[in-house]
Order: C-alpha cells, then structure tokens, then sequence
C-alpha cells in the first residue's frame, strides 16, 4: 500500500475508532467544496545574477471532508479532508515565466473541529500532502514527494435546506517542500510552503 | 447548556485554535532552501565571420561587398521551441544513447529551461543525429565542433545566417561514430558519452571546455555534466541570447516549376 492510502487509511480507522452513541451513519457529516489555492514560492535560487523561483499558478480546488462528533464537553467534532489541487508549475524571472509541467496535489488530512463564533467553526489538523506532475520534468524528473503537513481553516456553515447546508472555508496550509530532483542538484533544505484556499461547496 | 458554559467552550475552542496556530508555526518555521554553490562557467560563445558579398544594411551600419563581418553569438533554445525535435538515426543503440543524453541535461535544467523529444519526422526536426563520419564541407558552410574520444568521435555542424548572425540555421547536425569495431566493450559507453558532448553543443555550449574533468571537453573523458558544465548551460539559458532559430528550408529559395507550352 502506498504512502498516501496508508495515511488515509489510518484517517478512516481514526475515525471508526472514535465511538459513536448513535448508528454511525446518522452521526457522520460531510460536505463538499470547490475553490481555488494559491501557493507560495516552492523554490528560490540566484542564477546568472538574477532570481528565478519556482511556483504554481493559482489552482482549481476540490476538497472533500466527513467528520464526526466526538463525545467531550467541549462540542468537537473529529474531521477527515481531502484535497486536491490542479495547476500549472511556472518559472519565474525578470526576462519571463516559463512553464515547467502541469503539477496536482493531493492532501489528506485528520483534525479537529470545533465552534469558533456564531456560524463560524474552526479546523485544524494534520496530514500529508503528495505531488503529481503531468510528465517527468522539471524539479520532480527524480520523483515526487509526500510531505507532512498542517492545516487549518475557518469554516462557514449555513442551512440551505432541512438537509443540505451551504458551506465555505477559508483553509491555510504549510509544510516544508524538496524534492529527490533537487537534493540530486546539490540543494540542501527545504522551502516553507504556504497555501491558501478560499472554497464554497454544500454539505449534509 | 448554560450561557457560562457556553462562553467557556467558546473561550476554550479559541484556545484551542491559537495553540494549535502556534503549534503550526512553531513546527515548520520559516525556511528556504539553499540552491547549490556554482563555481564560473566556461567560455561558450561562437564567432562567426563572413564575407558581405553585396552592398547591404545591417544593424544600421552599411558594408559594401568584400567587407568582412566578424561576431561573437550565443544562443539558446526559447521555449517557444520545446520541446526539441530530434531524429535520431536508427543504428546500434543510437537512439537509446540520446534519449540517456536528454535525460542528462533534462534533469540540469530543472527549471523548464530545456525539454526534447525523439522525431521519426527528420524533414521537421530541430536536431539531427546520424552515426557516419562528417561529410566534408557544405552550404551554407556551418562551423563544426569535434570530439575525439578515442573508441568513437562526434561533430556537431552549427550554421549561423550570414552576413548579419542573428539566426542559426535549424536542424543542427550531429555526427556520431565508433572509431572501433560496435562490439568492442569500449565503444558503447564512448558512444554515450560523446552523444551528451554533441548535445551539449546543440542546446548553445559553442565552445569546447578547457577543463578534462568537464563533459564538454574535446576529449571528454567523463560521463555526465561537471559543476563547471552546469553552470555555463545555466548561465546560457538564463540571459538574453543573440541568435534566434530559424529552418534552414525557410531560406532556400523557392524555384517555381517550369510551366509546360
């Protein structure tokens, strides 16, 4: 089993570990959004006396979460999320972008949500992120990486209907980006990565 | 729930969210990653000279035939060009030789500076590589860059337009082949080798590196691109360059068919 079905595996098993009082079925929400993620510069390097970095375009999002109420005196509920990214990897300098590879990412990742004000929650969690390129090009031609990550996010929750309810989040995200490519071309460490995805989608 | 209790798992839920902020930042921080130290690159520009052959104007500077132009260019493939076309003859492991070569300084250019792929269409192709012996001289007369490895040799021919030098005439030509027999052990991997030597001429290293330890050698005894080498192709295709590519065909002259009485 890979990498990232490991991690949402153990999400799932997260989450049936977490006893319910009711059938598991009425207790269990979720929702489902559409958005779009910016991303901050993945790599930075000075080359021919000028700065060429390395970053994605603003990307089509899809994000998916159930979650589950936990049973403490603090209303929380326990929340598995995916999302996936789709963009195109650019690379920029004074003289012009270049584009490297169409690049996706997958994140998946378990976390806590709880009431923050009025219909305003809060998410945070942990995960893995993975990512993905159309061909073998540019910083991932040695292979792609899946890297630990955090996250958190505001999330707007409305009734639309008796059982549908609008839902938007605005969720952060960071980890520390390198890639076998670039350690093979002598870089060492790693980029602090941010994201940030504004996503409006309905939920059950 | 009371209103007090209410309150205290709001203040709590707040709590919860800045340490878990906090825990976030403090987890990651705020690093960068630290891109290679590169020595100076080589020398790699061409010098081009022609003979005007007739009176014409150029960068507005006017030379009358028999005036001598002499320049120094340099060039790269733009990335309107990408990814290459190149045919590659089918013979031995030519082909397998060339694919191993973009893939060698594919994976130097990683920030989509450079791509190629194998034609089977040479009438359209960017680069053409053929294993025979260079032919002698031809028109337009191109400016041949040899490698002698001892089990095999290479040739790229590089024509530049002339008088004016400011584009190179595509497809570049390469020329691969053994100077011993296809099944001497040593010939293989000299036939590697010398097939990233070519290819190195043919993305804009003009010039052969004075450095042994440097692939771009002109007796290259190494297998891959050196510091040196990956700093100079680094530094071609990160700064303007002069010559623009062009099809050779583009400039011949179309003769229109002889009409039948």
């Amino acid at each position: 089993m890979s990498f990232p079905h490991r991690g949402l595996a153990a999400l799932l098993g997260l989450l049936l570990v977490v006893s319910p009082s009711r059938t598991l079925a009425a207790q269990i929400s979720w929702n489902a959004r559409l958005g779009a993620t910016y991303t901050t510069t993945m790599v930075t390097d000075q080359i021919a006396g000028s700065s060429v970095t390395l970053r994605p375009t603003i990307a089509p999002t899809l994000v998916g979460e159930v979650s589950l109420p936990l049973r403490t005196r603090t209303p929380l509920d326990a929340t598995a999320e995916f999302q996936v990214t789709t963009a195109t990897l650019e690379s920029h300098q004074s003289s012009g972008t270049t584009r490297v590879a169409g690049m996706r990412t997958i994140a998946l990742s378990g976390g806590i949500r709880g009431h923050f004000v009025d219909v305003l929650k809060w998410r945070a969690g942990i995960g893995v992120i993975s990512y993905a390129t159309s061909e073998k090009a540019g910083v991932f031609q040695a292979g792609r990486p899946i890297k630990p990550m955090g996250t958190a996010a505001l999330e707007y929750d409305r009734p639309l209907t008796a059982t549908l309810h609008l839902n938007a989040a605005l969720r952060y995200d960071v980890h520390g980006f390198s890639t076998r490519q670039l350690e093979l071309n002598g870089y060492t460490g790693s980029q602090t990565v941010h994201r940030v995805t504004l996503s409006v989608g309905v939920g059950r | 729930m009371s209103g007090r209790e209410d309150a205290g798992a709001r203040g709590r839920g707040t709590l919860l969210l800045w340490a878990v902020g906090c825990g976030l930042a403090a987890l990651v921080g705020c690093n960068e990653i630290a891109g290679p130290i590169r020595p100076n690159g080589y020398g790699y520009t061409l010098i081009v000279t022609d003979v005007v052959q007739t009176t014409d104007t150029i960068d507005g500077v006017i030379y009358v035939a028999g005036d001598t132009i002499t320049d120094t260019v340099d060039f790269k493939w733009p990335a309107a060009s990408l990814p290459l076309r190149i045919w590659v003859q089918d013979t031995a492991d030519l082909r397998a030789d060339l694919t191993a070569a973009i893939g060698i300084w594919k994976g130097e250019l990683i920030y989509g500076e450079f791509d190629a792929a194998l034609t089977g269409d040479s009438a359209h192709a960017d680069v053409i590589v053929r294993m025979m012996v260079p032919p002698a001289g031809s028109a337009p007369r191109p400016t041949r860059l040899a490698a002698i490895a001892g089990p095999c040799e290479g040739a790229t021919d590089v024509t530049v337009s002339a008088p004016d030098h400011t584009r190179l005439l595509t497809p570049i030509r390469i020329y691969i082949y053994p100077n011993y027999l296809l099944s001497d052990p040593l010939t293989g991997p000299c036939l590697a080798r010398v097939s990233a030597h070519e290819l190195g001429h043919a993305l804009g290293l003009f010039k052969h590196s004075p450095d042994p330890e440097d692939l771009m050698y002109d007796f290259p005894a190494v297998d891959a691109p050196s510091a040196a080498d990956i700093a100079t192709v680094l530094w071609v295709y990160h700064q303007p360059t002069d010559l623009r590519p062009r099809p050779a065909s583009d400039t011949i002259p179309v003769v229109p068919a002889p009409v039948s009485p």
